[in-house]
């Protein structure tokens, strides 16, 4: 009998250690700070996790569909954050180029600086770089960032029932763009 | 043996059961705070500026029947700033921010029940603001203010930042490398009477720790059912890259508890 449990033990043991593993293996593919050249961070404010909130924003900059552009670009937004805007590193959470790939900011566990005082503290900000008034990010960027969010439901940064704004939801901007908003407004997790 | 094994096995099924598909989502629109009386509370609801900037907000105590009790409510629509006071509540509206800030002074054990942030969209039914926000009874250690461990926290600053300005044409961010305090998660804090203006004074903020305690809880549960939910979040995928890549991984994923319904098979069947 005393076997029985032992063997129970483990097999929820091995159950356990499977799943956190898991949560790994099962996430697409992030481009690291120091792949892109992040300068470091200063930041020192962390997320509660999970988060309830995803709120998706634009750059209004330029915009980059190539692995050697969208590093260049990312590390533009983060001196501009960081040096001309005096944060504590960039302000987003996540960048997504039109390259496809996904571009680590502060990442999941440190507040960002994206969307004002009563939202940076409970979510997730992901900006998508380029301006997107006019015309939509490509299939493969939009892509991107539904992997990313489906990869922090798996981590537990993000609640499974989280819910996606548009920066234009929670703050006066015209931010993530009329035609990326459109496209988020599809989104099942967007909620009004 | 025999018999002990099998009135056992019903209940370790379940058990299993409950382990793999994680355990029901249970008031995930609802947080706790703890009441400590004479305290104040500040509490955040924050709101879709598109559909709801410049209608007219209030703060209700929801009863168990009837309709929400109405306790402040503004009546403005500046596209800036509304407040609102009526007796202990105080109720500030930040319309170019997407967030109500709701301020009870002295709390009261009566105060103790559900409470909850509504636009009024009056003739029409007023829409609720989730998560509403029970005051509970403090009960444990773990449920003190953390004003003794982390003094510097506390939404109570809130109300003395300078106002936020926007470029109407992007994303910038808006907080400067001194950035808002903190929040705790549920947006809310309770603050001793009087502090609410002053940063220098120690703010006590309600952790809530059951609260956070429980979701933990219900985080490390629901992440055992990740192994089901990739598999279809990948089949539902139409990339096809991404479905090739992780087709593998997600079979990897059945793997594990696999091994463990295979073993318990044949223990019963060894046993």
């Amino acid at each position: 009998m005393s076997r029985f449990y032992v063997l129970l033990a483990w097999a929820f043991a091995h159950l356990r250690l499977a799943a956190a593993q898991e949560d790994q293996a099962c996430c697409g593919p992030i481009v690291p700070r120091r792949e892109w050249k992040a300068t470091a961070s200063e930041c020192n404010q962390t997320l509660n996790l999970p988060v309830r909130y995803v709120v998706v924003s634009h750059t209004a900059g330029s915009s980059c569909n190539t692995p050697a552009l969208c590093l260049q670009q990312a590390q533009n937004v983060q001196h501009y954050h960081a040096r001309t805007l005096g944060f504590c590193d960039v302000g987003y959470n996540f960048l997504i180029g039109e390259d496809g790939l996904v571009y680590e900011g502060r990442g999941w566990n440190t507040k960002g600086a994206h969307t004002g005082k009563f939202w940076n503290h409970m979510s997730i900000g992901i900006t998508f770089m380029g301006n997107y008034m006019e015309r939509s990010p490509p299939p493969r960027a939009l892509r991107a960032a539904k992997s990313l969010l489906a990869c922090g439901v798996a981590q537990g940064a993000l609640s499974p029932r989280y819910t996606v704004k548009g920066h234009r939801d929670a703050q006066q901007t015209l931010s993530p763009g009329d035609q990326l908003y459109e496209i988020i407004r599809t989104w099942p997790q967007y909620h009004e | 043996m025999e018999r002990t094994v099998l009135r056992g096995w019903p209940w370790l099924l379940l058990l299993l059961l409950l382990w793999v598909s994680g355990f029901p989502a249970v008031g995930e629109e609802e947080d706790e705070i703890c009441l400590l009386e004479g305290r104040n509370l500040t509490a955040v609801c924050t709101y879709n500026i598109m559909l709801y900037a410049t209608s007219l907000k209030a703060w209700q105590r929801v009863g168990s029947q009837g309709p929400a009790e109405t306790l402040v409510r503004t009546t403005t629509k500046y596209t800036d700033r509304n407040w609102a006071r009526a007796g202990r509540y105080l109720l500030e509206d930040d319309p170019t921010n997407g967030g109500l800030v709701v301020t009870v002074t002295g709390l009261q054990r009566q105060d103790l029940g559900l409470y909850q942030c509504v636009i009024d969209l009056s003739p029409q039914k007023p829409k609720e603001l989730f998560p509403r926000i029970r005051l509970v009874q403090c009960r444990d250690h773990s449920s003190t203010p953390a004003s003794d461990k982390n003094p510097s926290r506390g939404l109570a600053q809130i109300s003395t930042l300078p106002p936020l300005t926007f470029n109407t044409q992007s994303k910038l961010p808006t907080s400067p490398r001194t950035e808002t305090p903190l929040l705790p998660m549920t947006t809310a804090s309770l603050s001793s009477p009087g502090l609410e203006v002053n940063p220098t004074h120690k703010t006590d903020v309600i952790r809530h720790g059951s609260v956070c305690k429980s979701r933990s809880l219900r985080h490390n549960i629901k992440s055992r059912s990740l192994t089901f939910r990739d598999l279809t979040s990948v089949i539902q995928d139409s990339s096809a890259g991404w479905r090739w890549v992780s087709a593998p991984r997600a079979l990897s994923c059945f793997v594990s508890p696999l091994c463990v319904v295979c073993l318990f098979a044949s223990l019963y069947i060894g046993l």
